[in-house]
């Protein structure tokens, strides 16, 4: 390596992990700013734009947590699963079929049904949807061993078009000529906060990184996950069964990704509607993408999650102040978010490692 | 073709021209080399003549490995220079020691089981650009006529067996002029006879001028190929003598610093009930090959039935059988009474099956978690370690603490992360979480494989105590005086078969040799 | 007519039969059990009924055959360029997930490239640069820091994805007046259907299509691929024969984002002539499957592109029979399909037994 001693790391340190999140979020800021200078955009002025954008009133703190939501719903999953090493790249897909269920239940379901019960059938037809994609993945790699970054992956595509197909045919409001729905009836429409912050669903987000950071840390099962994540073969030895991991990890992130794409039909959109993923200015931004990055910075901790949600969040909602004052093009965060997991991977060996820079040859 | 390869400075295969026998080919002075924590080599001087075989002995984590991998370039000293027929050198990587015709036979062997033997030679040895495969084929057959050994260029290296990947290596070293021969413990996977003829090839090598360094833990190697002997211990050169003039005994205390136990104390033990039974059992190996052949034994309570056998006999398919990794195809597997044939790894663990695994770390480890957590990964389903849903953490905190005190398990402290105890303690580790449970059946796969004397010591006195506590234990090694004192019975396998079970007081290693290469007790007069 | 049906259907019967020469020719070298005849003659029967469908289907809706396979031929070019140089990454060891977002970059750049200079090889060329720099960002990240690579790869497709958003924008939907001549080789180019299928494109379609036996022969039969299989297969053992591991995986990473950025630069320069953000559409992701479906082999790329490239063309064909936002699944959907299906039939794919796996010295 270039001159640098490298030593392996008697106890990984949580400070140094820290430290890392912070270090790849400012090299990751840093390298967006020398491409907003290449395009001939202020750099200072962008950032400041994008955090006010973001925090700098009420209403921008109101959207950045009604798009919080989500991402907690979403990454707090995927930190789950990218624990026992199952990678879900394919929670935009999950996410759009648990908003297509949801709005099936919402508009076609015959019955008259009090309107809370109706709500609650549409989050765990939601659930249901996402967590069913998902296990489907997790059935095909373990019984035939597709890989499951592509099983997900394709099938976000093919869902995608399923939404596409359902918006400008069959479930297409008449009359329209555009890809909506007709608007859900006001009662399944979720209460909101300061008109957007649709708390239901927040409240079933809190719930779930609660639930899900006890169970890593104290349950049996959690353990298993923690184990089969870190290694398998021993895993195996200890006859846990990587059947039973693999679907329940999948399970529960594709379900929370359907319960997020429920939450934006029924409390932001008030219909189904393309961009309901979020994936409005571009589709690389989407929620069940972004939240992997979200995943990734809270994987340590429930607080962690919240917090990286909460962040990602504000600067998706500052990226819409960018794109509209400042001309500066929307595909600026999704560079950022990426340059951050970038950042995050390259700094894991820093936990592994001390590094020191010696005056030692190079090998 | 004069290409640039993505991975290699061109230069010219130089066979320098062989040296007068006696002359001085390699001398290392003053080699120093540290790892955080440790000195691995401390001032080490060693030299080797033309036409000799140096024996490098030492126990394990003695520093002999450490040392050859300094000498082909693997790793780079922190102090001390190496000269090569006279010459100062700087070995920076494995490319250079090649191109001083140094060549290293690892005990792991660097094969690619999917390439043929040729391409794997090619690989080291040719600079063909196109067909690296065939071209080198010629040179193959010459080279292995000249020393006898034998191999077919065009087989693919996972059809071979071990001996015949051993002489792969050895051709892959030869191939490429090398005139220094590194092997690395080459015997651990060879019968008595495979051991004979390597022994011969080396002697036609020594003849030609070939320097070999034999880096070994077994003294009657040292003793008996071996023209000159260097002691390691802990890192420091104890002594180089000339074989002549070294006994057992001596080598022994050399090697461990006190006088060393040959014998292991074991107490008469009253055997019980049949623990398990294995009725012709039928097991396939990866390639869908048999590599298990309708074998039958039994195990009673406070008895070792040892397995002996060269690697790859089909032990290593057994044991999985035993454990629920592995299908049985065939046959019965009864434990205590109840049909557990092709049961779940998960109900093994639950009928009080204990198994010591011999990939420590790959299979039995979870390095990057805690020592505690490592140790309640059989346990954890059960009080008192979890109740209902949720684990106990106070009662596994409590219970670490005791298990590593109990079992000697040197750690820092019980949230360190297990990868960075050492080899002895991580056994000590594992064998902690297994046999506190006191399980009926301990399986224990090469348990003192790799590790220095005095863990050896303390994991055998662990088995035999289990034995004294009734446990049945199947014990496989490929050490076999470690098998022939530890075990009650002893059961030989060969290509899947077992050529005999016989009391361990009543048999001689002469006789277990040949049924490891094929004869089966009855034919033994 | 019915003498290009006749053509076309022994076309796909000649694919199906070398698809089934090569997998038996895998097969020999894998430690897989001999599988039985009737799953080879079950091939064989549904590739030629497949074929006769196709054709019947043809002949009566009156398409002619030849511009269907030249359309299939041009789709399956991107994939191709992807898939290559992914399958000499994945052989030395390193899975690239990114590819999606080096085939956006090194489309919005190529784009760039053609504007600025004035002329589309330019193009072509920068966008191969791009994809070739953004892979070398990637390979310091796996190969020098030891990252993981499936999150390091998800980054750089987030990366690349929002890198083209930003560079493109100035260009956004302008058509490039410069454009790749389209040169029929003459003599081949009047075979009928086949003229079509193979002999009337851009130069580089050719450049694919030679690129093919060239980087199997070199995987397979020169010591330059030995290394690099060696490499993905047991690392240490090259390192201990003195092979500079890194510094072929360094390789073999910048040649598949090279690729992949060509790739990318096809489908904006030579196939639609502009740039749009998205226009790739997750064909990166489907160069990850196909590497897999082509069983990390060339010759199976080619094959894995051109099934793809035939459904994608066949879209517009069934048009009338349903709604063309289903339609819009298919590939990716018979992508799916065609791996499961592969996977049920041959259960151990042997993938570079060290893929994944970052290397140390130890």
């Amino acid at each position: 390596m270039l001159g640098l001693k490298t030593e392996k790391r008697a106890v990984p340190s949580p400070w140094v992990e820290l430290g890392i999140l912070g270090l790849s979020v400012v090299i990751a800021l840093l390298v967006g700013a020398i491409l907003l200078l290449m395009q001939g955009f202020n750099p200072l002025h962008t950032y400041s734009t994008l955090f006010s954008g973001a925090f700098g009133s009420f209403s921008a703190l109101a959207k950045t947590l009604t798009k919080t939501i989500p991402l907690l719903l979403i990454g707090v999953g995927l930190a789950l699963a990218f624990k026992a090493k199952a990678w879900n790249i394919g929670a935009p897909g999950q996410m759009i079929i648990g908003a297509i269920a949801g709005t099936g239940v919402a508009l076609f379901l015959p019955f008259n049904l009090p309107a809370p019960v109706h709500v609650a059938l549409m989050f765990i037809a939601g659930f249901a949807a996402g967590a069913g994609l998902a296990a489907l993945c997790a059935f095909l790699n373990c019984k035939i061993g597709l890989d499951m970054v592509i099983s997900t992956l394709l099938l976000n595509y093919i869902v995608l078009k399923l939404l596409w197909y359902l918006l400008f045919g069959p479930w297409q409001a008449p009359g329209v000529g555009f890809p909506y729905t007709t608007a859900l009836p006001d009662s399944l429409q979720l209460s909101t906060i300061a008109e957007t912050i649709h708390y239901p669903t927040l409240i079933i987000g809190i719930i779930a990184v609660i639930l899900i950071h006890i169970f890593v840390s104290r349950t049996k099962q959690g353990y298993e996950i923690r184990v089969f994540g870190e290694n398998p073969k021993a895993a195996e030895y200890a006859g846990i069964s990587r059947f039973k991991i693999t679907m329940l990890v999948m399970i529960v992130s594709g379900g929370l990704a359907g319960i997020a794409g429920v939450g934006e039909v029924a409390g932001v959109h008030h219909m189904l509607k393309l961009g309901v993923d979020g994936s409005g200015m571009a589709y690389v931004s989407s929620f069940g993408y972004t939240a992997i990055i979200v995943a990734w910075l809270g994987r340590r901790s429930a607080l962690g999650s919240a917090l990286a949600a909460f962040f990602i969040a504000g600067i998706l909602v500052g990226g819409y102040g960018l794109q509209t004052v400042e001309g500066i093009p929307y595909a600026m965060v999704s560079a950022i978010l990426g340059l951050i997991l970038i950042g995050l991977t390259a700094g894991m060996i820093l936990t592994r490692y001390k590094i020191s820079f010696g005056r030692r040859r190079s090998k | 073709m004069k290409i640039p390869l993505p991975g290699r400075k061109r230069k010219a295969i130089v066979v320098a021209p062989e040296a007068k026998i006696g002359e001085f080919v390699v001398k290392m002075k003053g080699i120093t080399k540290r790892f955080p924590g440790m000195v691995a080599n401390d001032n080490i001087d060693f030299d080797v003549r033309a036409g000799e075989v140096h024996a490098l002995l030492g126990e394990n984590g003695a520093g002999k490995t450490t040392l050859m991998n300094i000498l082909y370039g693997l790793y780079k000293p922190d102090e001390g220079e190496i000269y090569i027929r006279g010459q100062k050198v700087n070995i920076k990587s494995p490319s250079d020691a090649i191109n001083l015709n140094i060549g290293m036979v690892h005990q792991l062997f660097k094969q690619v089981p999917r390439h043929t033997v040729a391409e794997n030679i090619a690989l080291a040895s040719s600079h063909d650009f196109f067909f690296p495969g065939s071209k080198v084929k010629e040179k193959i057959l010459r080279i292995s006529k000249e020393f006898g050994l034998k191999v077919d260029p065009d087989a693919e290296v996972w059809q071979l067996s071990a001996a015949e990947q051993q002489n792969v290596e050895l051709l892959k070293v030869l191939c490429r002029g090398a005139q220094i021969l590194i092997l690395d413990e080459p015997t651990s996977t060879l019968t008595p006879q495979g051991k004979r003829e390597l022994f011969s090839r080396l002697k036609e090598m020594k003849k030609r001028g070939y320097a070999i360094i034999f880096i070994t833990h077994k003294l009657d190697e040292v003793l008996k190929i071996s023209d000159r002997c260097t002691i390691l211990r802990k890192g420091k050169k104890i002594k180089t003598i000339p074989t002549s003039k070294a006994t057992k005994r001596s080598l022994a205390r050399w090697m461990v610093g006190r006088e060393v136990l040959f014998k292991v104390k074991k107490k008469p033990v009253k055997k019980g009930k049949i623990v398990l039974e294995v009725k012709k059992l039928c097991v396939l190996g990866d390639r869908g090959e048999t590599a298990v052949k309708k074998v039958s034994f039994s195990i009673r309570e406070g008895e070792i039935l040892g397995i002996a056998g060269i690697g790859g006999s089909g032990q290593g398919e057994l044991v999985e059988a035993l454990t629920g990794l592995r299908k049985i195809e065939e046959g019965r597997l009864i434990l205590s009474g109840k049909d557990v044939t092709n049961v779940s790894p998960r109900k093994f663990v639950d009928a009080g099956v204990a198994y010591v695994p011999e990939k420590r770390i790959e299979v039995g480890l979870v390095p990057t978690m805690s020592v505690k957590e490592n140790l309640i990964l059989k346990d954890y389903r059960v009080p008192p370690f979890s109740k209902r849903l949720f684990l106990d953490r106070g009662a596994i905190n409590r219970s670490a603490k005791e298990k590593i005190s109990r079992y000697n398990v040197i750690a820092p402290s019980p949230d360190t992360p297990a990868g960075i105890l050492s080899g002895g303690n991580i056994q000590r580790l594992i064998l902690a979480r297994e046999t506190s449970g006191e399980p009926k059946l301990l399986i224990a796969t090469y348990p003192t494989y790799g590790l220095d004397v005095g863990s050896v010591e303390s994991v055998r006195e662990l088995l035999l105590k289990q034995r004294e506590r009734k446990s049945a234990i199947l014990l496989i090694s490929e050490d076999l005086d470690e098998i022939m004192m530890m075990s009650d019975r002893i059961a030989v396998m060969y290509e899947g078969k077992i050529m005999g079970i016989v009391d361990a007081g009543e048999v001689t290693r002469e006789e277990i040799g040949l049924m490891m290469t094929g004869t089966p007790l009855g034919e033994i007069s | 007519m019915i003498i290009e049906e006749i053509i076309f259907v022994l076309a796909v019967f000649a694919l199906g039969l070398s698809l089934m020469a090569f997998v038996d020719a895998f097969r020999a070298k894998t430690q897989v059990p001999t599988w039985l005849k009737r799953k080879k003659i079950l091939i064989l029967i549904i590739s030629l009924a497949a074929a006769v469908l196709l054709a019947s289907y043809f002949e009566l809706s009156g398409t002619k055959t030849g511009p269907f396979l030249n359309m299939a031929m041009v789709f399956a070019t991107p994939l191709l360029f992807g898939t290559l140089g992914e399958i000499y990454a994945e052989r030395s060891g390193v899975a690239n997930l990114g590819i999606e977002g080096m085939m956006s970059t090194g489309a919005a750049a190529a784009i760039i490239g053609a504007f600025a200079a004035g002329s589309a090889w330019v193009g072509i060329a920068v966008g191969m640069i791009s994809g070739a720099l953004l892979a070398f960002v990637f390979a310091i990240v796996v190969i020098h820091f030891r990252g993981m690579q499936v999150p390091a790869g998800l980054g750089l497709f987030i990366f690349g994805l929002g890198l083209s958003g930003i560079i493109g924008l100035a260009h956004t939907g302008e058509k490039l007046p410069y454009v790749l001549p389209t040169t029929p080789i003459p003599i081949l180019k009047d075979i009928p259907v086949l003229g079509d299928f193979l002999f009337k494109h851009v130069p580089l379609v050719y450049f694919a299509l030679a690129l093919v036996p060239i980087m199997w022969f070199i995987l397979f039969k020169t010591r330059v691929g030995l290394i690099i299989r060696t490499v993905g297969e047991n690392p240490a053992a090259a390192d201990s024969a003195g092979i500079n591991v890194y510094r072929t995986r360094y390789l073999c990473v910048i040649l598949g984002g090279a690729l992949a950025g060509l790739g990318g630069a096809f489908i904006s320069i030579a196939w639609m002539g502009y740039w749009l953000e998205g226009m790739t559409a997750g064909w990166g992701w489907l160069v990850i499957a196909l590497t897999i479906f082509a069983i990390w082999n060339p010759l199976g790329a080619l094959f894995g592109s051109l099934l793809f490239g035939g459904v994608h063309a066949l879209e517009p064909q069934l048009q009338h029979l349903v709604s063309p936002y289903l339609l819009a699944m298919f590939p990716y959907l018979v992508t799916l399909v065609a791996l499961i299906v592969l996977l049920l039939f041959y259960r151990r794919l042997r993938a570079p037994s060290a893929l994944l796996e970052p290397y140390t010295r130890e």
